[in-house]
């Protein structure tokens, strides 16, 4: 029964970090209606800057802080250059687009830092709490408390704020959005901005817990692709329950069925869901 | 008109029959039969990006697929090079007919993420499965091509001149068949589903049989690219479904003009002389490519290949007499 609920527990620290990286997915997903390739590779460079920051010495909150920052300019110059040219021009351009960019940034990282992990040493992922048994560091538990907070906020600022609700309204209807003023272009950038901004955030909560690699990105990106559409393409709440029910399934699966094949499970309960329900558990577009 | 096309004919054909004769480096013949490679490839592909319009991803698993067929097929049982090699194709088709069976009712995005999906597990499968595939390692000393034929005695293809006629073969015989099957029944339905799908239902198309079955034909040619690739090399392993081949397949597609064969032609045979004569490493090589691509698709989405035809469209409107304001 500890093991069972140990398993749980890793489960859901897992599920919360590919919950932050899928729900911003899901939002560019739902106002631009782009698969974005490219969200990995902002993981993948929250955990590198937060390693660079730890390096420089500086406290960890500041290098949180920094690479979710700098993640989210690097969000708005890739939406400027690289996808806003193509919107509007066939399906797949900027798809491929993002393919693009995701192959210059995790190339560019094999040069700049060469293809070795690195790892952080910190005491907060090592130190841990013992609850009945179950065996929590305190990384994990400020991954799965973090991942709360912002979507609870998410929520609210979704649900509440102007922009918030601009975004609901340009998912639905891009046409009658720009019919009565919604400026659609400020929507689309502060999507990007802020999906690219939560990628980089899972990256540095991630970074004290595994390796940094200039290759972490795909496999982490190509699970939350899995979750974006077992929760069905733009839907929020669904992406985020789809995160967490992969991230368990792997869990067990790992200490059940196999190690060596630890990556195909998320693919598998995919493809399972989509024979039966190919517009993903919860429906079609419905949350954001 | 027509003798200027019966020379250019006759030109290039003496040209392709001579080639071993005219090039003397060792290493342009070896780029030549890699190009070869790549126009099969690279065709076979653009059959379901260019003329079906969906993004598969899964192309580089099917590779994969018709060179450890036939690999294993020859080193593990036995089998006969022409038998194993004939197989190769069909395996993949096969492959793809199994995936896409769900994956080719799903929304286009849906598709690119389950073929991705697709690609990786191939891969962990092929790195995993150590006691067939000897994993990550790949399987290295893949025997060269031995055609058995009755009566007639055995051809070795060992030397570059033997590979050249192999792919210039296989070549012509794609070239071929894509272009009948583009201008066949199948091919007018893959184009009306593209332009409209819902209007080709309604004039009775089955989108999904005819996504089937270009999805399939797709594969079948590139697991015969794949498994001439390893009898080639000489070896096969988890690498034939590297993330690099996606890459340089969308380049040579979208950069050379998908929908137009000659573009994808000239598209795969460029862009396997550039990466030869620019010697960097591989990594800062995939960098250029990604700028490559991305410059591609914002300043020229349809290719060399679009251009051309653009031009051969304008060039006839003016004789036509027709003038079109674009």
């Amino acid at each position: 029964m500890e093991m069972f609920f140990q398993l749980l527990v890793n489960g859901i620290s897992f599920g919360a970090i590919y919950a932050m990286v899928a729900v911003g997915l899901t939002i560019v997903f739902g106002i631009l209606e782009v698969v974005n390739f490219a969200q990995g590779e902002f993981y993948m460079l929250g955990a590198y800057l937060t390693y660079l920051v730890i390096l420089a010495q500086l406290p960890y909150p500041i290098a949180i802080i920094a690479a979710t920052a700098a993640m989210i300019l690097i969000g708005l110059a890739v939406e400027r250059l690289a996808i806003r040219p193509l919107i509007g021009k066939a399906w797949q351009l900027p798809i491929l687009s993002t393919l693009g960019i995701s192959i210059i940034i995790q190339n560019g990282a094999i040069v700049l830092w060469t293809p070795n992990p690195r790892t952080i040493i910190l005491e907060t992922a090592s130190k841990n709490i013992n609850v009945f048994g179950v065996v929590i560091t305190y990384q994990r538990l400020l991954i799965i408390l973090l991942a709360l907070a912002i979507f609870i906020s998410l929520y609210y600022f979704v649900q509440k704020t102007k922009t918030g609700k601009a975004m609901r309204a340009v998912s639905q209807n891009k046409e009658a959005c720009q019919v009565i003023g919604i400026d659609v272009d400020r929507i689309s950038i502060i999507s990007f901005a802020l999906g690219a901004g939560l990628s980089g955030l899972g990256g540095a909560v991630v970074a004290p817990v595994m390796a940094i690699h200039p290759v972490m990105g795909i496999l982490v990106v190509i699970k939350c692709f899995a979750a974006v559409i077992m929760g069905g393409f733009g839907n929020i709440q669904g992406t985020i329950y789809a995160s967490f029910i992969l991230a368990i399934v792997e869990s067990f699966a790992v200490a059940y069925v196999s190690l060596q094949y630890k990556d195909v499970f998320a693919f598998v309960v995919m493809i399972i869901i989509l024979l039966f329900k190919p517009h993903g558990i919860f429906g079609g577009k419905v949350g954001i | 008109m027509n003798i200027v096309r019966l020379l250019t004919l006759i030109g290039g054909s003496v040209l392709l029959v001579g080639m071993p004769y005219f090039v003397t480096s060792s290493y342009v013949m070896h780029i030549i039969i890699l190009s070869g490679i790549y126009i099969i490839f690279a065709l076979s592909y653009d059959i379901v990006v260019g003329y079906l319009g969906m993004l598969s991803l899964a192309h580089p698993a099917f590779y994969g697929v018709g060179a450890y067929t036939s690999v294993l097929l020859v080193m593990k049982l036995n089998v006969p090079f022409l038998l194993a090699f004939a197989l190769a194709g069909p395996l993949a088709l096969i492959v793809a007919l199994i995936v896409g069976y769900p994956a080719l009712r799903l929304s286009y995005h849906s598709f690119a993420i389950v073929t991705l999906a697709f690609t990786l597990m191939m891969r962990i499968l092929w790195i995993n499965w150590e006691t067939l595939t000897n994993g990550p390692m790949g399987i290295p000393g893949v025997p060269r091509p031995r055609i058995d034929i009755p009566f007639l005695g055995t051809i070795n293809i060992a030397t570059s001149t033997g590979y050249y006629y192999f792919i210039l073969i296989l070549v012509i015989l794609t070239c071929l068949f894509i272009y009948l099957m583009i201008n066949s029944r199948v091919g007018r339905a893959l184009l009306s589903i593209r332009e409209n799908e819902v209007l080709a239902e309604t004039l009775g198309v089955n989108a999904f049989k005819y996504r089937m079955i270009a999805f399939a034909i797709g594969a079948f040619f590139a697991g015969i690219a794949g498994s001439f690739t390893a009898h080639y090399i000489t070896f096969v392993g988890p690498e034939f479904t590297d993330f690099y081949y996606i890459t340089m397949l969308l380049i040579m597609v979208i950069l050379g003009g998908s929908g137009t064969i000659h573009g994808v032609i000239l598209g795969a045979i460029v862009f396997t002389f550039v990466p030869e004569y620019l010697r960097i490493t591989p990594e800062f090589r995939d960098v250029i490519y990604g700028f490559v691509l991305v410059l591609t698709i914002i300043f020229m989405p349809g290719g060399i290949g679009g251009r051309i035809n653009d031009m051969m469209e304008r060039r006839k409107a003016r004789t036509d007499g027709v003038v079109r304001n674009n």
